[in-house]
């Protein structure tokens, strides 16, 4: 028999409420892009595990996610799996558990405004086709808990 | 809703100018793209009003901190919000990023915990922002478009793949039918090309997870790429573009992949070289090449 962690449970209740209205219909499984070509990710699973308080919900899998968003568009319950999903990616991030390359990819915003770095030859390339130069952007850091 | 439907086109058409939003991918790039899509809509007769916007910002911040995310995307709204317009973007994650948003923020209290942070470099969102892509303002100028088109893409067959941050949550987005996109084929049918429909339409281009589950990816773009009976493929979206056509080149499969603003390009008299084929797209066809010479009687 399946055990519940009610304090995990509890925690993330507190943050993704919308748990709560998911009957495990599964239709979610069948739209999931990670489902059908990785394999081993099951929205309806996640959302099951997180219901339970099981902490083996926050795992590097979670970025098996190919951010389609099929599973919002067609949950019948408005639970919008895919905003789960994020949501316990960002509990997650705060328990250290995420692949290595996410952080420097959102390091690279945060600190520059921009997703790629700027480098000369990016300007030279502009220059050419008589664009305006880009330059870094203010860091994002203004936000509490960046 | 009809009536209103009716009411908002109407004043969109009035509207001539928008706070420019080209994101990172294309500025950086793929600046060619920004380049045509400059011209093209200045030749609509659309002015673009160049602002300080940031990465709008993409899923790599939503999935490390979500409020941040959304203090971050309310910080470019509010830009646009005080120079009084309405945002023009290029990219699908910089439409989905900044409709999604928008949307939230609708929530008043949310709304509040956004602005108190935005207090602290003194801007603030009032929520009266509103969101194009760069298609819709193509759809919504349907008869314009025709004016541009010299040279009719009559013997050339084509599928279309609008990309998943233009067409879902659509709830939230509003762009097109998300189960069976639509706008895309038509406006390439403007330009005179043969639509082919085909079944994994909506099948995603799998590029956010391609670094770490690369073999399923391929798997994925093959199926794709198999079921489409065309002579190219026209996407809305500049990653899916870079996406089909990297992966391709390791499935050493040759279907040429176009963003619609190449496309538009040739229609409108470029030469392949002109809007990039030779230096951007990485899969080349011969067959393509020489349909595009072929004028139907």
């Amino acid at each position: 028999m399946t055990r519940i962690n009610f304090e995990f449970r509890k925690k993330v209740l507190e943050e993704i409420p919308e748990l709560k209205k998911c009957f495990q219909c599964g239709t979610c499984v069948s739209s999931c892009y990670a489902e059908k070509y990785i394999g081993s990710y099951s929205p309806r699973k996640k959302i099951l595990g997180a219901l339970y308080g099981d902490k083996e919900v926050l795992s590097k899998e979670l970025w098996k996610c190919a951010t389609c968003n099929a599973c919002d568009e067609r949950c019948p319950q408005g639970v919008n799996p895919y905003e789960v999903l994020t949501k316990l990616k960002n509990i997650a991030v705060r328990e250290n558990i995420c692949p290595e390359s996410f952080r420097e990819k959102s390091d690279i915003i945060i600190e520059t405004g921009y997703a790629f770095l700027i480098d000369e030859k990016v300007n030279n390339n502009r220059k050419a086709l008589g664009l305006k130069e880009i330059k870094p952007k203010e860091s994002l850091r203004f936000v509490k808990n960046g | 809703m009809d009536e209103q439907k009716a009411g908002n086109r109407e004043e969109d058409n009035n509207q001539k100018k928008y706070a420019f939003f080209p994101g990172c991918l294309i500025p950086i790039r793929l600046p060619l793209f920004e380049k045509l899509s400059r011209d093209f809509v200045t030749n609509l007769g659309v002015e673009l009003i160049d602002m300080d916007f940031t990465c709008c910002p993409n899923y790599n911040i939503r999935d490390r901190n979500r409020f941040l995310w959304l203090v971050a995307a309310a910080r470019n709204l509010a830009i646009a919000e005080r120079g009084k317009l309405d945002i023009l973007t290029l990219c699908g994650e910089c439409t989905q990023t900044l409709k999604a948003a928008n949307e939230l923020l609708k929530d008043k209290i949310l709304l509040l915990k956004v602005n108190k942070e935005l207090e602290k470099i003194n801007v603030q969102y009032n929520g009266t922002v509103k969101i194009k892509h760069i298609l819709e303002l193509f759809y919504e100028s349907k008869e314009k478009l025709t004016g541009f088109v010299k040279k009719p893409l009559e013997a050339l067959k084509v599928s279309t793949h609008t990309g998943c941050h233009l067409l879902r949550p659509s709830a939230m987005l509003k762009f097109d039918d998300a189960e069976n996109p639509k706008k895309l084929d038509e406006l390439s049918s403007i330009l005179g090309c043969q639509v082919i429909d085909y079944s994994t339409k909506t099948l995603c281009c799998g590029v956010a997870v391609f670094a770490d589950y690369k073999d399923s990816v391929l798997e994925s773009v093959k199926e794709k790429i198999n079921d489409i009976r065309a002579d190219a493929l026209i996407v809305g979206c500049a990653t899916c573009f870079l996406q089909y056509n990297k992966a391709q080149l390791i499935l050493k499969t040759d279907l040429p992949v176009l963003h619609y603003i190449q496309l538009l390009g040739l229609a409108n008299g470029f030469s392949l070289e002109e809007i990039g084929y030779n230096s951007i797209n990485r899969i080349k066809n011969k067959a393509f090449e020489e349909k595009l010479n072929i004028t139907v009687p």
